[in-house]
């Protein structure tokens, strides 16, 4: 377990430099930052200073070390846009969005296992037929545009919900979260919902066939010769079994909505990442977008490792120093 | 398949994928989507990006309402009197090519990556892999931000956004078909009529290959064009000047406070129809080509 953490430890090291590499060349890129800064009067001194001072006037591969060895020291370059360390103002983000990312995976997965096992238990029933091709539907629904009509009916319409922000939050553990206080779940129920679509139908669907494919299997047909209710043997036999490709999608998934929190954090306002990185964007605002790919990819790797050790703990065969 | 006929397999493909009427009637909307799109701008009641043909006094029509000049907005207009009707239809043709664009780009170039590698082997495919895995590892959706971050907006940058967010893929795929197919006597055949090396991988071992792509690839269709609404949306992709439906959509936000819901309402209905049917012809193409499905 150690050597594995070890490793992967080293491996993630590894993926993080290439990508701070790609992500600062290509990043660099993109236009001069100066002419969105500096007012078009200002005079060529003045434009000439600011260059210099911002650091723009050295060769690329240059800016380059200087980057790392400030991104080792803890430091992303500060916002040329709000004049403030960009990690810190992504780091303050971060909460909001992982909080959203997570509520949305949990909304997924809480109603996507018993749905696709009764799918998958009864295919060509019309509730089994159902719920599959409602999960197509659900598989195509733009999120951004399924937002907006969440919000013309629930907050417009029925008035029953707010329609931007995090409400009132409460410290856990230093950080700010929602979900503790009545108010701030119900601003976080529409943006987790939205968000939480995609992977329901994914999850859904995956469950479903991996039950399909399990149940004309020997274990399964034992577990019923055995006189055992369905309930157990779907909780204990079938689950364990299906359950390994479900957590593979649902830990590919949590980088996906991640990285979709963007929109969905546009149209409620929540106040996450997602919003800064598409200002920080158009506004060429490179040290922002530098820091939220490389705070980005770090959470990433993080996931993955966690869906490697949460194989581990359910299938047995799988040994983590081995891998 | 009760009696096994003499059917050529493509034949016998439409009556399986027939057998369920969900899915032909996918294929009957997405038919229809296909040919609105192109038949449709030129049978609109107006252009909707022509000056000369809307009226700033029909603005802000909700659906059903009369034109001045006698037409009906059967589902309202914008607040420069733009029929909704046809900005759908203009705009659809738009989210279609780029999707249909972007999707066979991205299947021509991750297929000709995957191949070679596979034909190639070794220390390259070992290479070309890593960077497969490396794409593999970020979403689709990020990938296309970063990409349009650096490129800045406009048509041909949206597609290579989306070619690049998803050639990784079908290179992965069509990879591990050919290093089984490499295997095969027709490609001993093949190497010892010392055919040249393009010919054998493209002429020989690509067409062999491409079966599981199919569905694949269709899906990717699907994927692509709600992918350009979502960019378009968050006015990282399409320009003002080449309206798709997620702009459509995206223009009607601001007004979805005050009431208008149809400027927002409908794009996103005719999106959603489109990437549904065939998102349902896909996957019941899956059912039928999937071996372990037939009966």
């Amino acid at each position: 377990m150690t050597l594995f953490l070890i490793r992967r430890l080293l491996q993630s090291l590894m993926v993080l430099l290439v990508m701070s590499f790609v992500v600062f060349a290509g990043v660099f890129a993109i236009g001069n930052p100066i002419d969105s800064l500096i007012s078009p009067e200002a005079t060529e001194r003045e434009r000439e200073e600011a260059i210099s001072d911002l650091g723009l006037d050295r060769p690329l591969y240059a800016q380059y070390f200087v980057f790392l060895k400030n991104v080792s020291k803890g430091e992303l370059g500060t916002s040329f846009v709000h004049n403030r360390p960009a990690i810190q103002l992504i780091l303050e983000r971060l909460p909001a969005t992982l909080e959203l990312t997570v509520a949305a995976l949990l909304f997924a997965i809480v109603l996507g296992i018993p749905l696709g096992v009764l799918a998958g238990l009864n295919p060509e029933s019309l509730v089994g037929r159902g719920i599959l091709s409602v999960s197509i539907l659900f598989f195509s629904l733009p999120t951004f545009w399924v937002g907006l009509m969440m919000i013309l009916l629930f907050s417009i319409t029925l008035g029953w919900l707010p329609t931007t922000g995090r409400g009132e939050t409460v410290e856990l553990l230093g950080i700010q979260v929602s979900f503790l206080t009545l108010d701030g779940l119900r601003h976080l129920a529409m943006p987790a919902i939205n968000l939480g679509f995609y992977p329901l139908a994914l999850i859904t669907r995956l469950t479903a066939s991996g039950t399909q494919e399990n149940v004309p299997l020997e274990y399964m047909k034992f577990a019923k010769a055995k006189g055992l209710r369905t309930r157990r043997i779907v909780s204990v036999h079938l689950l364990k079994n299906i359950l390994i490709p479900i957590v593979t999608v649902i830990g590919l998934q949590f980088s996906v909505i991640l990285a979709f929190a963007v929109v969905t954090e546009s149209i409620f306002a929540w106040p996450g990442m997602g919003r800064l990185i598409i200002d920080s964007i158009n506004l060429l605002d490179r040290p922002v977008i530098v820091a939220y790919l490389l705070v980005t990819v770090v959470v990433f790797l993080i996931a993955n490792v966690l869906v490697d050790i949460v194989y581990s703990i359910l299938d047995p065969r799988v040994r983590l120093g081995r891998m | 398949m009760s009696v096994p006929s003499a059917q050529s397999p493509f034949k016998r493909f439409i009556s399986d994928y027939s057998e369920r009427k969900t899915a032909v009637v996918a294929f009957l909307v997405l038919a229809l989507v296909v040919l609105t799109a192109f038949i449709g701008p030129f049978v609109t009641m107006q252009d909707p990006y022509d000056l000369a043909q809307i009226s700033i006094l029909d603005s802000s029509m909700p659906p059903g309402s009369e034109s001045l000049e006698g037409g009906t907005f059967w589902l309202g207009t914008d607040d420069q009197g733009r029929d909704l009707v046809s900005a759908i239809v203009y705009g659809l043709r738009i989210s279609i090519i780029v999707g249909v664009v972007s999707g066979v780009l991205a299947v021509i170039l991750g297929a000709s990556i995957g191949i070679i590698s596979a034909y190639v082997g070794g220390r390259i495919d070992n290479l070309i892999m890593r960077v497969v895995d490396l794409f593999l590892g970020f979403p689709s959706f990020l990938i296309a931000l970063i990409c349009l971050a650096v490129l800045g907006r406009g048509a041909d940058k949206v597609v290579l956004a989306l070619v690049l967010s998803q050639w990784a893929n079908f290179a992965r795929i069509i990879r591990g078909v050919a290093i089984v197919e490499r295997e095969k006597e027709y490609m001993d055949a093949a190497r010892g009529l010392a055919l040249p090396k393009a010919r054998i991988v493209f002429g020989h071992l690509l067409p062999n290959c491409l079966a599981p792509l199919i569905v694949v690839a269709t899906m990717n269709v699907a994927f692509s064009i709600t992918l350009e609404a979502s960019l378009s949306f968050l006015g990282v992709g399409l320009p003002i000047t080449e309206p798709s439906l997620g702009l459509l959509i995206a223009n009607g936000y601001e007004y979805i406070l005050t009431g208008k819901y149809w400027l927002s309402f409908y794009p996103g209905v005719a999106l959603l129809i489109t990437v549904a049917s065939i998102n349902l012809v896909a996957d019941r193409m899956r059912d039928v080509l999937n071996p372990r499905m037939q009966k």
